[in-house]
């Protein structure tokens, strides 16, 4: 297949994940597992691939919010509203059930007002992680609720699921998480051969999609990649370098905001991003101990506490790493757990010299010309910082 | 029964007795440092116990702030964390207490320094992230007690889960004191906490005479030696003087709303720079709040440590009884508890204080509402305000809705 053939795909994945579910479904028979997913990683996708589910991502919608208000208030983030939205338009009617995380407190109650709004799929599954990860009985508590977990996809899927199947799901989730990883890298060297959207896409239709198949392009896209020589790169790059931090690159707009202004995204922290690849999972010994023990060692987050190490560290060293002379958070206005500890980070930034600028961003925002004129103006002052000051 | 004429006090006579009991709470905790006593900022929903057997002073900021907010004191603390770049949408609670921080003010100008921080998200998730900005001004360790949320109940493995944690946390209290973890001195502090939260259960139980002899804004103010010092004889000896004068005006016919109309149940955090104003203007309406969710969360603290031998059967009982309170529960959990309390309190009304600042208390409550109404034909009015921002709350709108909601009851 062609590179351009096979980013088409996964644009047209992304774009439509309904359409291509309905097909899986038609084909396969198999049940569809609908994953709240904006710090994707608290759904541990593995079980319900061994069971021979689909899982597939949820990630709130661009569409306006008019039937949720009367049961969500419009303080909360318009990722759980807009949610709660799809599901009440009956768009999310292709899964047998969703499986809510312990993200925050609005999915945990969100939830809560699932199950009594007559909704399709009305099953839901809750998996309530530990909030923190430093200690021994947050690693036992992470097994014995992944085991809950598996119980419940079995009892759902009618599927025994064998620890061999696991095991090898695991594998097969390393694989293209690995992929995913890899052309993160390529992109920090050569970030015109990987946008910001496109990178955003891969994950998505990563979430979307059977593995397999997503591992298939993924691959094709790396390996091609890989063959062609990259025209800048580290050398002597002559765009703005940026990182994004926070939760999604959305609204879409605002990506096309920073493609016009020519600026590369050369890495980032997002959860519709490296959080959901970023991660390793031990593919030897007990499946649902490696599964625990993964999350047990998932890179720094605002919804895990951890002392072992500091999100702005993290944050820096691979700031550091990919070589950006800024960075952008994409704040999700409502989102409690990133909102506390944005003041932190961008001070931290500041200490290490990096620029940062926090953008307030909601889904389905119908007017981003301010975010917009505030993104140009940033962009404009590290244009004009001489390049010895960007590095 | 008598009514109770226009000449009658009906303040209730102790609460200057709890005044002085905080006052001198908080003095104490201000003078840790000269007395050689450690200092822990701790969430109001924690298992406190632990830190007053290990000679620990427990600070809430909880608490704290809200007092701001009664002084009318926190949209200047609130902006002063706004200034350091705290978003306005986050937990008033939290700006408040960041804000006193930064300036040092509060009616008792500011809290004693933290020695380790104690949170526990039984009440919500926010409360890991405030302290973990409190941690970092500091630098002082905080210890994070999970209590998962309960969709489908205290399963087996949670209890187990908080019962290991408690382990964890002795061991952090015995490195952090120097000192030896008292299991006896520990089942004292225990007995002491399972009598006040009895004593604070007959209290708010009183409301349920028709009509009451306080209404739920005494009960807001009343508090905050549940919230502050259970575990302590002070405690006891306070809510002993509290229900005793309750029971008197009960005896005396001395009511909080002469000519009480009607009965309101109340959801939620109270708000709290406007208690005394909503108190009034439900009073002069012939309407008292009974009882609230809120102010009941610190009954259901009960379990009998004294028919336990072994620590391990105790701290089994107390995970239990921390877990469960009505806002770390499921929805179907919630229903159960207000229909029940609706019956029980008589009332014929109740008032969803939907809190900006509370996303687990307040998310689901329109729902709640339609279903609890639906099942009890009780009917049931939501109000969009924030408990400790006032900036975030309409007087005019609020009472237009109270004002017709009021009618519709005749």
């Amino acid at each position: 297949m062609e590179t351009q053939t096979m980013w088409e795909r996964i644009r047209e994945i992304a774009g439509n994940p309904l359409e291509q579910v309905r097909q899986w479904k038609q084909r396969h028979h198999g049940a569809v597992i609908g994953c709240m997913s904006c710090l994707p990683y608290f759904v541990p996708e593995e079980v319900i691939h061994a069971a021979g589910a689909l899982p597939v991502g949820i990630w709130g919608a661009e569409i306006p919010i008019s039937q949720a208000d009367a049961r969500l208030q419009s303080f909360t983030c318009t990722m759980a509203r807009s949610s709660l939205e799809m599901g009440l338009r009956g768009m999310l009617s292709a899964c047998d059930a969703v499986v809510f995380p312990s993200t925050c407190d609005a999915f945990q109650n969100l939830s809560e007002i699932w199950k009594r709004s007559s909704i399709n799929p009305a099953t839901v599954v809750n998996v309530v992680m530990p909030r923190h990860t430093d200690r021994v009985s947050a690693f036992h508590y992470a097994r014995q609720s992944l085991r809950g977990f598996l119980k419940r996809i079995e009892q759902l899927t009618a599927t025994e699921i064998s620890a061999e199947a696991l095991s090898r799901s695991i594998e097969i989730y390393e694989t293209n998480r690995s992929l995913l990883r890899e052309a993160d890298k390529i992109r920090r060297s050569a970030p015109e051969l990987i946008s910001a959207a496109d990178m955003m896409q891969l994950v998505l239709a990563s979430t979307f999609m059977p593995k397999q198949e997503h591992t298939a392009l993924a691959r094709g896209i790396v390996e091609a990649a890989r063959a062609r020589p990259a025209t800048t790169g580290l050398g002597g790059s002559p765009g703005v370098r940026i990182f994004l931090a926070g939760v999604m690159p959305r609204p879409v707009e605002l990506l096309r905001v920073l493609e016009r202004a020519g600026v590369q995204v050369v890495g980032d922290r997002l959860g519709m991003g490296s959080l959901y690849y970023d991660l390793a999972i031990p593919t030897e010994g007990d499946p649902l101990e490696a599964l625990a023990r993964g999350y047990m060692s998932y890179p720094p987050c605002s919804t895990i506490h951890t002392q072992r190490s500091s999100r702005a560290h993290d944050l820096i060293d691979r700031v550091r790493e990919s070589r950006a002379h800024g960075v952008i958070i994409l704040g999700m206005k409502f989102c409690e757990p990133e909102f506390f500890d944005y003041p932190d980070l961008e001070a931290r930034l500041e200490e290490a010299g990096i620029p940062s600028l926090l953008i307030e961003t909601e889904l389905g925002m119908g007017d981003v010309g301010q975010a917009q004129t505030r993104l140009e103006a940033f962009l404009e002052t590290l244009q004009a910082a001489p390049e010895e000051a960007r590095r | 029964m008598s009514q109770g004429g226009e000449h009658v006090d009906r303040r209730i006579q102790s609460y200057l007795k709890m005044r002085e009991l905080m006052a001198i709470y908080y003095m104490t905790a201000k003078n840790a440092r000269t007395n050689n006593q450690m200092v822990a900022w701790i969430t109001s929903g924690a298992p406190v116990e632990f830190l007053h057997a290990m000679d620990v002073i427990p600070i809430y900021p909880e608490n704290h702030a809200a007092m701001c907010a009664t002084q009318k004191m926190a949209v200047e603390l609130e902006q002063a964390a706004e200034a350091k770049g705290y978003s306005m949408d986050l937990c008033s609670y939290a700006r408040t207490d960041f804000g006193q921080i930064y300036t040092g003010k509060s009616p008792i100008m500011g809290l004693p320094e933290p020695d380790f921080l104690f949170a526990c998200n039984n009440i919500c998730s926010t409360v890991i992230k405030w302290y973990e900005v409190v941690s970092r001004i500091y630098k002082v360790p905080l210890f994070v007690m999970d209590m998962p949320f309960l969709h489908e109940g205290p399963q087996a493995h949670i209890l187990e889960y908080v019962v290991v944690q408690m382990k964890e946390f002795i061991g952090f209290l015995e490195e952090r004191t120097g000192k030896r973890f008292d299991p006896e001195r520990f089942l004292d502090v225990l007995q002491k906490t399972v009598e006040a939260t009895r004593l604070w259960g007959e209290i708010l139980g009183t409301c349920t005479h028709v009509p009451a002899p306080m209404t739920c804004f005494d009960a807001f103010m009343h508090m905050a030696p549940i919230v502050t010092l259970r575990g302590t004889q002070e405690c006891i000896d306070y809510y002993v003087l509290l229900r005793d004068e309750l029971l008197r005006r009960i005896e005396q016919g001395i009511w909080a709303v002469p000519g009480e109309r009607h009965r309101l149940l109340w959801d939620n955090l109270p708000i709290w720079f406007n208690v005394k104003g909503l108190s009034e203007w439900l009073a002069a309406r012939n309407t008292s709040l009974v009882a609230a969710t809120y102010t009941s969360s610190w009954t259901a603290i009960i379990y009998a440590p004294e028919e336990l031998e072994k620590l391990d059967d105790v701290l089994h009982e107390m995970a239990r009884a921390y877990l469960t309170p009505y806002i770390n529960n499921n929805f179907a959990s919630r229903v159960e508890t207000l229909k029940g309390m609706l019956s029980t309190y008589r009332a014929d009304g109740f008032l969803m204080h939907s809190d900006r600042s509370c996303k687990p208390y307040s998310l689901g409550q329109y729902v709640i509402r339609d279903i609890v109404m639906r099942e009890t034909g009780i009917p049931g009015l939501v109000l969009e305000a924030d408990h400790n921002d006032p900036r975030y709350y309409a007087e005019g709108p609020i009472y237009n809705r109270l004002e017709a909601f009021l009618e519709s009851l005749g």
